[in-house]
């Protein structure tokens, strides 16, 4: 018999966690204050409890062999699916801190070429048509148009 | 609809702004619905941002152009290489696909154009002539009903957007928590604001579109690093766009019915796209006298369900426009940026709003007829597009992401807030939740705590005894009951149509 369990229950135990951590939160209130985010807590805490038991179900199928269908994005999620999408938002983060510092316009050309070459782009046409279209599009609507003051970075303050 | 009104609307959509949207809108529209992995809904959260700094009538006509114009988009790679854009063009993929395999591609694509163009233009007039009465409702409104639309709104979208119900709706009351953080209005006391003084005035909502729709598909697309992905061959486009005189007559009753059908099914909370689209596909092989040759790469096939689907946008918009309730993920995003221009949904949008909300729906008319008009004579460029590598636009969707985010406020913490939502969004999505109840959940949720807050003033007893004194509460709450079980019946609708598959590939091989 595997020891697998469905994700619902993680999904399950992570809601009622939340919900009761957020409700703890609320005694800091006052009672007016207070009172609907607590009805939503307690209405969250009861979903919580209902994937949860979906969750015990979907495990007992799993564990019988059965092959459960999932559908539109939902997938079983372990560490082979994560890696990319995880390198993904590893590389975004590192473009929004650097944003701020170096500005948009270098941050962003680092960022794109960066993610390119992450996705194992390899025509430097591709390259140069993808950077310079993006940061053209963005200067013409958003600085020009729109009057968006970007962050300039240490370059040009 | 007065003429000095008329004027106006006239003044409106022949301003430059107006007239470049509209053609950015509509063009810019087909492209992302083409563009492999793209939705109506991602290009709108993403373009919130642009049309936040136009003036609300150019604004807006762009949003509902790209609206509709994306829906059509999605159906080119349905047809050419049987992989849908959209979740609204899976059922103009059973005849379009076999067209494109006869050497039919460019007239299936031909025929989609026509009677998308059609159907939105139909649905189009109906939003028009529909929409003023109906709005009058909203005058009955009282604080006990306008948090009642609130719970109706997020039971619909939450029971309909995910396969699993209870996480819908789970998916909502996130929203609402969310929509809770800040300052609370009547009591002063800031509410999960953990001490930051960025979250005193609440999450902002487009960083958090934009994060839930956008960048979590990036992050969904990135799972695809290294693989291949079907191209669209050389020769799938070849033959005539148009269709002939005789292939039109056997057309024209179905793309009108279907036109309906669309109109009518995107007026239902909740029934999108793909349900109008469905539906569509089943009545026309139900009506036709060649219903065997449904499934075999029949012209009628890809007329109908196309009709339909992009009349379900303008049939959507009516519940948006009248009462606030969006039907789709979509429309939720709709609404979310027609608040941003101080627009709120109801009898206002047709008298104190009367130039902005009728020259939108004039232009959304225009969209619809451009749709065909650019859709025919770029068809050949539009399927180049579709096949245009998901490396190249993962990075450019990301650059938009954060450009759009910031632009909201000048402000970074925004963009932090879109990177956290595209995480939020990335889990909700892998583990069955659908992101569209958070947004609504966002946007309804000051309302739906405003409006029950009030009515317990109001009621001064028992609330309960208060709102079934009340007739259009009585009807609001029984709506919400039966939106409740509105996923049986939708239940019940894929298994006829999974009937119905079965039945046209059974045609086939015998």
């Amino acid at each position: 018999m595997s020891s697998k369990l469905h994700q619902d229950l993680y999904v399950g135990v992570i809601v009622i966690g939340v919900s009761i951590f957020l409700f703890i939160k609320t005694f800091g209130l006052i009672e007016e204050a207070a009172r609907y985010p607590q009805g939503l807590l307690v209405l969250f805490t009861l979903f919580g409890i209902f994937i949860i038991l979906k969750g015990i179900k979907k495990t007992k199928l799993l564990r019988e062999g059965e092959e459960l269908k999932y559908d539109g994005d939902e997938a079983p999620l372990n560490i082979k699916l994560l890696k990319s999408p995880l390198i993904t938002l590893a590389i975004v983060v590192v473009y929004v801190w650097l944003l701020s510092f170096i500005g948009f316009f270098p941050a962003t050309i680092l960022f794109m070429a960066s993610y390119l070459g992450y996705m194992q782009v390899k025509s430097w046409k591709a390259y140069v048509f993808t950077i310079v279209g993006l940061n053209l599009f963005i200067y013409l609507v958003f600085v020009m148009q729109l009057n968006v003051q970007l962050p300039a970075g240490i370059f040009f303050e | 609809m007065n003429a000095e009104i008329l004027g106006q609307v006239i003044q409106n959509l022949l301003s430059f702004q107006t007239i470049l949207a509209l053609f950015l809108g509509v063009f810019g529209g087909i492209i992302i619905g083409a563009l492999p992995g793209l939705s109506a809904t991602m290009a709108v959260a993403l373009l919130v941002p642009v049309t936040f700094g136009m003036e609300p009538v150019a604004g807006l006509t762009m949003l509902t152009a790209i609206y509709t114009s994306a829906l059509y988009g999605g159906s080119i790679s349905a047809i050419l290489i049987h992989t849908p854009g959209t979740p609204a063009s899976a059922a103009s993929s059973l005849d379009g696909y076999q067209m494109t395999l006869k050497g039919q591609g460019a007239k299936a694509i031909g025929m989609a154009t026509i009677s998308s163009m059609i159907g939105g233009t139909v649905s189009a007039l109906a939003l028009l002539f529909l929409a003023p009465p109906l709005s009058k409702i909203s005058l009955a409104f009282s604080a006990p009903e306008y948090f009642l639309i609130a719970v109706f709104g997020l039971t619909i979208i939450g029971s309909l957007a995910a396969k699993s119900m209870v996480k819908g709706l789970a998916a909502g009351v996130i929203g609402l928590l969310i929509g809770a953080i800040g300052v609370d209005i009547l009591t002063g006391y800031p509410r999960f604001t953990f001490g930051s003084m960025s979250l005193e005035s609440g999450i902002a909502l487009v960083p958090a579109m934009i994060g839930l729709f956008s960048l979590s598909q990036v992050m969904i697309q990135a799972e695809n690093r290294g693989k291949k992905r079907k191209k669209i061959s050389a020769d799938a486009m070849s033959g005539k766009v148009l269709p002939n005189k005789k292939e039109f007559k056997t057309v024209w009753v179905s793309i009108l019915r279907s036109s309906g059908i669309g109109t009518f099914v995107g007026m239902l909370p909740g029934a999108g796209g793909d349900i109008g689209s469905w539906v569509g596909y089943n009545e026309a092989k139900r009506f036709s006298k060649n219903k065997e040759k449904f499934g075999t790469g029949y012209i009628e096939g890809v007329a109908a369900p196309e009709s339909a689907n992009n009349a379900v946008t303008g049939g959507a918009l009516i519940p948006l426009l009248t009462l606030g309730i969006p039907g789709s993920s979509t429309t939720a995003v709709l609404l979310g940026g027609l608040m941003i221009q101080g627009l709120v949904p109801g009898h206002e949008l047709f008298t104190t709003h009367a130039n902005i909300t009728y020259s939108v729906i004039f232009g959304f008319i225009i969209a619809s007829l451009l749709l065909g008009v650019i859709g025919l004579l770029g068809a050949r460029f539009f399927v180049k597009i579709s096949g245009v590598s998901e490396k190249l636009l993962a990075p450019i969707i990301i650059g938009l992401c954060v450009v759009g985010s910031y632009a909201i406020n000048n402000n970074i913490f925004d963009v932090w807030v879109m990177v956290v939502f595209g995480v939020i969004g990335y889990f909700m999505r892998k583990t069955g939740f659908h992101p569209a109840p958070v947004i609504l959940g966002m946007i309804l949720g000051p309302i739906a705590e405003n409006g029950l807050r009030q009515s317990m003033l109001m009621a001064k007893t028992d609330l309960l005894t208060y709102y079934f004194t009340r007739p259009i509460s009585v009807v609001l709450i029984a709506l919400t009951v039966i939106s409740l079980f509105s996923p049986l019946v939708m239940k019940w609708w894929e298994k006829r149509n999974a009937n119905n598959l079965d039945d046209g590939q059974e045609t086939k091989i015998s």
